[in-house]
């Protein structure tokens, strides 16, 4: 049986707050207008009102620069030196259910054989906190590829919104226009795994039951999100017409858009190819693993001069069908979570859900 | 942290200039117990390091039975690889591996063999050559195509005169050109030897050629039959696409046709995304694949 408690806006700051002064908390919030899941600190506020942060979670164990190992020449000798990297326990608060999935999705990736450590171990240090999410955008087609934005499976505690009606003042002596924007919002909170179990205990003085009502309350709101967002696909049978659509002239069509620039790969929660490569100055060296793109032209280009994919023709047609037709032949899944990113960056309108419209016979509406 | 892309220390015991762009590297690790832990299949792969410069994947070229060393053959044509020809014996490169599928030894037991190689193409089957020579009774006959761009450009020469001498080996040697012959003039090419080619000093006593043209142009010589024949084909992707094509017209089977793929990699390990065809890795389900494998992978491998 689920327990579940309720906390106001105020109280999960004080709580998130004092927890960094033993460990790092990530939340979402902007750093020089960039929204990305950063560290809490003093100083920095928490979005508790913004939207999906644009740079998604993945960072957070797959970072965009991750630093392998140095080498040093001393004396004609050479040495190599892991980078000591403590990986320490965290909390990363405030994913929505898309972020989530994408996690479940990179674990296939760097998991398995050759399983990558430093991933593993930063997915093993962290304690996942979602957010159910009530702030769709109007790019957002999460439910057309099986995510419910309502809860995320992966996550080890549940923080979902309540919905005002519902929400008995907690304990809050000032006045209300001494109160922050915001400060009464209050949120339903379980937990989905033991350790998420133990850290809800960790936090009772922070917490309150919930009352009566508020659950179902929870619930009624939880049901009218199911069909909230704007965006809405069919993706059945999508991955086996893509089988058959290697060759067609929609991906030339689409290229001629493209300007190559790599942002879908870099906002996309799911996208996951790197380049390793070194730094040196002087005797002193760095070599490091960092994200690399499909789009770009040297992705497949080798030493010799040949290139398999010499076009952005066959470039972007990569990108698609390995979100929508390979990785379902290698780990069972669409590699992609709907959140949206890619279509909303993309500076020539280049759009997923454009493909996947086309790819049913559907009309696009808005062109 | 230990993480497996970090390299270990080789060290670089000997350096053979094969051609004016390639060389082979033996090598032996300065620790004892990786050199004790270390061992390959052929046609498998490492990754090797010149630090401060980068990575890149390089086939291991050398019989796997000979545990003292093993070797890479390299062509200089990027800035890893010209990195790593300015090394002297002595010196160190970073080596992460061995990566990969090598070809199927053990499936190939009891076939004749049928070794297809064009220019570098034939540095991952040095090895898988070593291997069925050192076992001949496991194997039936070996017939090993062979094509370079030049009698110069052939490599490997001094191991020509031994695969020769076996009784059940027959070495055919084509170059896409050479001086003074046309194209097409097989007969009288067959007819020339190494004084026609590159001189007749005893280090290039192996080369020679027997036909002019492409490596396909050496198929009619073949007496292997395909009812029994294992082929294991490494070179250009242009090579391939018409010896495969021309193989399967003769009645090979794809299942029967091993070919060893060339991609960009970076991991090696399944993950970066960078060799992928379609949802293959090529680096770690390949580099060596039957072609009934690949040949309906949406994206053209050759």
């Amino acid at each position: 049986m689920t327990q579940y408690w309720v906390i106001d806006r105020p109280r999960a700051e004080a709580w998130l707050r004092g927890l960094t002064q033993k460990q790092e908390v990530l939340v979402p919030a902007a750093r020089s207008g960039v929204w990305a899941f950063l560290p809490l600190e003093a100083g920095l506020a928490i979005g508790w009102d913004g939207a999906n942060p644009l740079l998604p979670a993945k960072g957070a164990f797959f970072p965009q620069t991750d630093p392998l190992f140095r080498f040093r020449r001393e004396e004609g000798k050479l040495n190599i030196e892991p980078v000591a990297e403590a990986v320490r326990e965290r909390v990363l608060f405030g994913i929505r259910p898309c972020d989530a999935r994408s996690l479940a999705l990179l674990d296939k990736v760097f998991g398995g054989p050759f399983a990558d450590s430093q991933y593993q171990a930063r997915r093993a240090a962290t304690l996942l906190v979602a957010w159910a999410c009530d702030h769709p955008r109007p790019t957002c087609f999460c439910q057309s590829v099986g995510v419910d934005p309502t809860t995320a499976p992966e996550a080890d505690v549940m923080f979902a919104p309540l919905p005002r009606e519902s929400r008995p003042a907690q304990g809050s002596e000032q006045a209300p226009h001494q109160r922050e924007p915001g400060s009464e919002m209050q949120y339903l909170v379980w937990a989905q795994t033991q350790r998420g179990q133990s850290w809800l205990e960790s936090g009772m003085d922070y917490l309150a039951r919930a009352q009566a009502g508020q659950v179902e309350a929870w619930q009624e709101t939880a049901a009218g999100m199911a069909n909230a967002h704007p965006l809405e696909l069919d993706m059945e049978g999508v991955t086996d017409r893509l089988r058959q659509r290697f060759d067609d002239s929609m991906w030339e069509e689409l290229s001629a858009r493209c300007l190559g620039c790599g942002i879908c790969t870099f906002v996309c929660p799911t996208c996951h190819c790197f380049d390793i490569a070194d730094w040196q100055r002087g005797q002193e060296g760095l070599r490091f693993k960092c994200w690399d793109s499909c789009s770009f032209r040297d992705f497949t280009l080798m030493a010799g001069g040949h290139n398999p994919r010499p076009t952005k023709k066959e470039r972007i047609r990569q990108r698609f069908l390995h979100k929508l037709l390979y990785f379902v032949d290698r780990y069972g899944a669409v590699a992609c979570v709907g959140c949206g990113r890619c279509v909303e960056q993309c500076p020539v309108h280049l759009d997923i859900t454009e493909v996947i419209l086309r790819v049913k016979g559907g009309e696009w509406a808005n062109v | 942290m230990r993480i497996l892309l970090q390299p270990e220390l080789v060290e670089i015991t000997e350096v053979r200039q094969e051609t004016r762009d390639t060389f082979t590297m033996r090598f032996r690790f300065p620790s004892p117990s990786l050199a004790a832990a270390f061992g390959f299949q052929p046609g498998q792969f490492n990754m090797l390091t010149v630090f401060g410069v980068g990575e890149a994947p390089i086939s291991l070229s050398s019989c796997p039975r000979q545990q003292e060393y093993f070797e890479h053959t390299i062509r200089t044509v990027g800035n890893v690889t010209r990195a790593i020809s300015r090394l002297q014996p002595g010196g160190r490169l970073g080596l992460r591996g061995p990566y990969g599928r090598g070809w199927p030894m053990e499936e190939i037991k009891g076939h004749d063999i049928l070794v297809v190689a064009g220019g570098i193409g034939l540095a991952p089957l040095r090895g898988a050559i070593g291997c069925i020579l050192a076992e001949p009774e496991n194997y039936g006959r070996l017939e090993i195509l062979y094509g370079a761009r030049s009698p110069e450009d052939q490599i490997f020469t001094y191991e020509y005169a031994g695969w020769r001498a076996h009784p059940r080996v027959a070495l055919r040697l084509s170059v896409d050109r050479a001086p003074g012959i046309h194209p097409g003039a097989g007969e009288d090419a067959a007819a020339r030897t190494g004084a026609a080619a590159a001189g007749t000093d005893p280090p290039d006593a192996g080369r020679r050629f027997d036909r002019v043209g492409p490596v396909t142009t050496l198929f009619p010589d073949v007496e292997l039959e395909p009812a029994n024949t294992a082929v294991l084909m490494c070179g250009p992707e242009v090579m391939m696409r018409f010896a495969v094509a021309q193989l399967l017209e003769r009645g090979f089977r794809a299942e029967q046709i091993y070919v060893s793929l060339e991609r960009r990699m970076e991991c090696g390990l399944g993950k970066c995304g960078h060799c992928l065809i379609g949802p293959v890795y090529v680096c770690k389900d390949g580099p060596v694949f039957s072609y009934a494998e690949i040949r309906d992978l949406p994206e053209e491998v050759f």
